[in-house]
């Protein structure tokens, strides 16, 4: 029965993807159809996987003789059920969203085929959670990808989406590559590409080669997750996308990587090695900085999420790289805290990330601009976008009560517990990280002030942001759905570790859920020591308690008489160029990291009279990505060097390749005489 | 002294196929080539018929039928048609000349039975000195490609090669199953059809079939 649940939305998905193209010629018939199945089937496997993920249960499914020379078999663990429920649950959410949000694209894009990708995309995703066998893995890995990219380019006649596109297939076929290499290697010493097979025989390979396998393993899945220096598709993938396929792409898909990472090296390779948790612990930590002080500097709404996505899988791998180091010093109630910090920021980030992404999206629509500095005022036009990009916020930036507080408060302890072991260089370094967490968390905050206040406050900035309206109500559905998630998986922490708790079991024989959640009530302490610890349950409801207050103090005392009036100004008319803008806001933070931001300013002024009389005055600042300048253009000269080398040898006329076929098959010949 | 004889003649049969090849070289008349090419299939076609005479082996009989209405009558056709149709100027234009090209054809002959006479030593086939003339008509037919400029001589070309792998396969292993045989045959007519088309159209578009004037399609 459960194994037929499991499947069941599997076909959904290839149900919705086929009558979304079969009805293409009608729109709003396709949609009701792509989408329809799409919410059945991920409502549904997302009831699955909870119901899986609650009794504790792994489900296995084979189907014999489904290819020839290999064995087609899902595994349904504690790590791929949850991953399965993240994926679900963000589905239904991006799914409600898009009945209302392809509308956009009526008459002017093939909608059956968005709606064909899009079920299509869910499907692969889920099915490489589910995968457990090597070659079924890269297919659907593949699939994803290749899918992903179609849906990248879907506004094909921009220039821009285009060349994003490029630069998304040609990194993550690196990516591809490595896991290949990785896979093929695994192969050669268990004659099997069973994920079973590579369980047993992997942790008994040396050192020497699990090493290898290990940097393979991060490059290879780190491209796909876009940590620093792998992350330059993101950027550019992301905002291209159509709003909820970006949703989709950094809430979950860069996520699947993390889950494959996670698997390859807890089970197949059975982290040993003390230094493999360092390289992650501070890639991570160097993903989460850079990732936010681009952010900082990003005026396009998307792109500026799209650098959130980079700093939030640096977070993630923070917790997943001190969870290596408890691993390889067999600390495992420790270990198992650690993976649960970085697996529960998985789910945040999600949640959060998808919400952010999609209340961009409704903005989009409404504006039809991407660049924050031409908004404004949108929160008396928008104002329940404007609530739940608020919820967004200030569950990124990790305020309490909501949910990135949490998840993040779980990587400090597992940093902090770092702190108290014996070995020297983790007692400097994790602290050292948890610094860095602080500062990216506080930097975070400042983007999000910015990115909230300009587009929200203050007077609308163009034409545009004049007309906005507010989403229709599919589209508030959607994000209302992930808003209440930030809240929920926010207040309520000790049933999601209650849950995760289960995956730690699966993963690594270690349960914690007894130690984290404090016997009496809704709060979660330290697992070692006793520190600190916290209750968001509690925290909620004194902030809910204290809201009234204010308001009463003001009823009950009175100190002044209230006026309504206009917000005074000097006597001058208030216009919207007199507004603060992003670039002004986040100019101090790009003079105190000049260093890194490596800023070229072009001031242009013209006098009517001087120097007091302004006729204008033109302000530009560049920011130099030094990754991009820096690393992957000598890369990309080099290998257009070269390419223009070989291009010589290419005539372009028939009669020299058949000359060229002609010389090699008679040198074959006398060669193999 | 039944087998010595059987040799002989398929010799006597093998020798008109790579004369013919020489002729289609030297030669500088489009319509010309095709025609001794149609001579050099009925050759091939003949050769069958002998060797599944000599060896009992009936299927032959039905590939030399096939090579008969596919390569003699068939291919020929459409290729004629073709360069009526396009009203080409008839001369083959070569890009190596024609004495120099038959001393490289000549050379390649050579090379052709140096090359096999390694694998001849192992050889117990009744047909077995048929593979360096097959080994042979393979160069030639790809020398004929690489020497002229029309398209339709690359045809041509291309068509002399697989009459070579068609000798090989005979010359080793007395030809292959008669399904691969209908395969290939098909394959082939099909590849003929679709060459002549595309000459066809490159003609429409670009006025002219000359292989050297097509080189800036690269990147």
């Amino acid at each position: 029965m459960q194994s037929f649940l499991l499947i069941l939305p599997l076909f959904l998905y290839l149900a919705g993807a086929i009558s979304s193209l079969w009805f293409s010629a009608r729109p709003s018939k396709s949609v009701r159809w792509a989408f329809g199945c799409a919410l059945g089937a991920s409502f549904l496997s997302f009831l699955t996987s909870l119901s899986l993920l609650i009794s504790g249960t792994s489900l296995r499914v084979s189907f014999p003789g489904f290819l020839p020379y290999t064995r087609f078999e899902i595994l349904a663990d504690g790590l791929s059920n949850y991953f399965i429920g993240i994926i679900s649950l963000l589905a239904c959410a991006t799914t409600l969203f898009s009945f209302a949000y392809v509308r956009e694209y009526f008459g002017r894009k093939s909608v059956g085929f968005l709606g064909f990708s899009y079920n299509i995309f869910l499907l692969s995703m889920i099915l490489v959670t589910l995968a457990n066998n090597a070659l079924m893995f890269i297919i659907f890995w593949e699939l994803m990808t290749v899918i992903s990219y179609f849906l990248v380019i879907f506004e094909d006649t921009q220039e821009e989406a285009r060349r994003a596109g490029f630069i998304y297939l040609v990194m993550t076929h690196v990516g591809s590559a490595l896991i290949l290499v990785t896979f093929f290697i695994f192969f050669q010493f268990t004659n099997s590409f069973d994920f079973d097979d590579f369980r047993q025989t992997g942790p008994t390979l040396s050192v020497i080669l699990r090493s290898l396998l290990f940097l393979l393993t991060f490059i290879g899945f780190g491209t796909k997750a876009g940590i620093i220096p792998l992350h330059v598709w993101l950027p550019h993938a992301h905002p291209s996308a159509p709003s909820n396929i970006s949703a989709l792409m950094s809430g979950v898909m860069i996520k699947t990587a993390i889950y494959a990472f996670i698997r390859v090296v807890y089970s197949f390779l059975g982290a040993d090695q003390l230094w493999w948790g360092l390289v992650v612990l501070m890639i991570g930590a160097l993903s989460a900085l850079l990732g936010v002080m681009y952010a900082l500097m990003e005026h396009d709404l998307k792109r500026l999420l799209a650098y959130h996505s980079i700093e939030n899988i640096g977070i993630i791998s923070m917790g997943i790289g001190m969870a290596l180091i408890f691993l390889s010093l067999k600390h495992y109630p420790l270990a198992a805290l650690a993976t649960i910090a970085g697996l529960y920021h998985v789910m945040n980030h999600a949640m959060f990330k998808g919400l952010l992404f999609l209340c961009s999206g409704s903005i989009l629509q409404a504006t039809h601009t991407r660049n924050i500095e031409d908004l404004g005022g949108l929160i008396k036009k928008m104002p329940w976008t404007a609530f739940y990009f608020l919820i967004g916020s200030v569950s990124i930036s990790a305020l309490p009560p909501f949910n990135g507080f949490v998840s993040e408060w779980l990587t400090y302890q597992s940093l902090l517990s770092g702190g108290m072991l014996s070995s020297v260089p983790i007692k400097v370094i994790a602290p050292l990280v948890g610094a860095i967490l602080a500062l990216t968390g506080a930097l975070a905050a400042t983007c999000f002030v910015k990115a909230f206040g300009i587009t929200f406050l203050a007077l609308p900035r163009s034409e545009h942001a004049r007309k906005a309206q507010e989403a229709p109500p599919a589209m508030k559905m959607g994000m209302g759905l992930l808003a209440l998630m930030c809240g929920v998986s926010g207040v309520l922490p000790t049933f999601f570790i209650s849950l995760l708790d289960h995956v730690t079991v699966s993963l690594l024989n270690t349960s914690v859920s007894e130690k984290m959640i404090y016997p009496a009530g809704l709060a979660l302490i330290p697992v070692e020591s006793r520190f600190s610890s916290l209750s968001t349950t509690t925290l909620a409801l004194l902030l809910l308690a204290f809201l009234p207050v204010p308001w009463i103090l003001i009823r009950l005392f009175r100190p002044f008489r209230q006026r309504i009036h206009e917000t005074w100004n000097c006597g001058i008319k208030l216009n919207p160029r007199m507004e603060y803008t992003a670039t002004a806001f986040s100019n101090p933070i790009q003079m105190v990291f000049k260093k890194l931001y490596q800023p070229r300013e072009e001031v242009r002024i013209s006098y009517l009279k001087k120097p007091y009389f302004l006729k204008s005055l033109v302000y530009q600042s560049h920011i130099t990505s030094i990754f991009e300048e820096r690393l992957y253009r000598p890369i990309q000269q080099a290998i257009l060097r070269l390419s223009h080398r070989v291009r010589t040898m290419q005539t372009g006329s028939i009669h020299t390749y058949l000359a060229y076929i002609f010389m090699t098959l008679i040198l074959l010949l006398i060669f193999a005489r | 002294m039944i087998a010595e004889t059987a040799e002989q003649i398929l010799n006597l049969l093998t020798t008109p196929l790579l004369i013919l090849s020489l002729m289609i070289v030297g030669q500088s008349r489009i319509g010309a080539s095709i025609r001794l090419y149609t001579f050099q299939s009925a050759n091939l076609a003949l050769l069958c018929f002998a060797v599944g005479y000599f060896e009992q082996e009936f299927s032959l009989y039905w590939v030399g039928l096939l090579t008969l209405v596919i390569k003699v009558v068939l291919i020929p056709t459409v290729l004629l048609y073709i360069v009526n149709k396009i009203k080409v100027a008839r001369e083959v234009e070569q890009l190596i000349g024609a004495p120099s090209s038959l001393i490289i054809s000549a050379a390649l002959i050579g090379l052709s039975y140096y090359t096999t006479r390694p694998i001849l030593e192992d050889l117990y086939v009744v047909t077995k000195d048929c593979l360096p003339v097959s080994i042979a008509l393979v160069l030639i037919g790809l020398f004929i490609m690489i020497g002229r400029k029309k398209a339709v001589m690359q045809i041509v070309g291309l068509l002399i090669m697989e009459n070579g792998i068609f000798l090989a396969a005979l010359a080793t292993t007395l030809g292959m199953p008669l399904a691969v045989e209908l395969g290939i045959f098909f394959d082939l007519l099909v590849g003929a059809l679709i060459m002549g088309i595309l000459v066809y159209h490159i003609n429409q578009t670009f006025e002219t079939i000359d292989v050297d004037k097509l080189t800036r399609l690269k990147g």
